[in-house]
């Protein structure tokens, strides 16, 4: 879909078009949806957080002002969704959603793979928030470090060091759960 | 291993194609949001208005008028008050009896 029926839609949307705003979250739920689930490491919390976030979406969509594209607008309202959230959590609340999540879900893959998703996860959960989110952003090239940077308000530089970091870091875990 | 994309999809995979149960669940829950902020803002208003008709009485007997002199006044602002339950009854109301009626009208031009 181009930019000017995204536009169309967004313009529908905000004159209460539902079928408008449906078909925007048709557009965008895949990039929102991936980046709450490499966040979080939960599947149902990250679509749980990602439905807050476009529905939070539909009510500030006239403060969008076009500058930026409306997917990295979502991201943002995920990303502070997210940050709310986490400090409601305790730290071992997460580690134990993680554990039970991969339990359920990942049954079906080979063992040493998901030796390897858990310590990319527990990885991440060490990592600061903002890092996370950088790394949850770009890793899987649905954002550029531009738009990450727009999305965490942070600079340009600090996204791409934290990014660099990051991956160091997830890279050093996989090689410890190779070893175990 | 050392593929970005191969990190991403091990920490979480991204929907292959839009999913139409969370467009759903998003436009449900958009809907309910909406619900109950409208609920508050009706909430708000109530109070608003119950409490500036309240306070009419102890400002206009500050200013030095009586229930004499507000009379006429209070009998106006009753009776607009009625006629405005009453069309907000009729429109919207439980027998909705104007919008029963506007209905009922493309089949009368047949």
């Amino acid at each position: 879909m181009n930019a000017g029926e995204e536009a169309r839609l967004i313009g529908l949307a905000r004159g209460g078009d539902f079928s408008a705003f449906g078909r925007l979250v048709d557009m965008h739920q895949a990039a929102v949806r991936a980046f709450l689930r490499r966040v979080t490491g939960n599947y149902a919390d990250a679509d749980d957080l990602a439905q807050e976030a476009f529905a939070r979406t539909w009510e500030v969509l006239n403060r969008f002002d076009g500058t930026s594209s409306l997917r990295t607008f979502i991201c943002g309202v995920a990303f502070q969704y997210w940050r709310r959230a986490r400090r409601a959590q305790s730290r071992r609340e997460i580690r134990e959603t993680a554990y039970a999540d991969l339990s359920d879900t990942q049954t079906d893959e080979p063992p040493e793979r998901a030796a390897q998703r858990l310590a990319l996860r527990k990885a991440m959960e060490e990592l600061p928030e903002d890092q996370r989110a950088a790394l949850a952003l770009c890793l899987g090239q649905e954002f550029t470090h531009g738009e990450a940077a727009e999305i965490l308000g942070l600079p340009l530089g600090t996204v791409k060091s934290h990014v660099t970091r990051g991956r160091a870091r997830l890279q050093a875990a996989l090689g410890v759960a190779g070893v175990e | 291993m050392s593929d970005d994309l191969d990190l991403a999809a091990l920490l979480g995979e991204a929907p292959k194609t839009p999913d139409p149960g969370f467009r759903f669940d998003v436009l449900a829950r958009t809907a309910e949001r909406a619900r109950r902020r409208h609920a508050r803002q009706q909430a708000f208003r109530t109070v608003v208005f119950f409490a500036l008709v309240g306070l009419i009485f102890p400002v206009a007997h500050t200013l030095g008028f009586g229930l004499p002199q507000l009379q006429p006044l209070l009998l106006v602002a009753g009776v607009l008050a009625l006629a405005y339950v009453l069309a907000v009854w009729t429109i919207e109301g439980p027998r909705a009896v104007l919008a029963r009626s506007r209905a009922v009208l493309p089949l009368l031009r047949r």
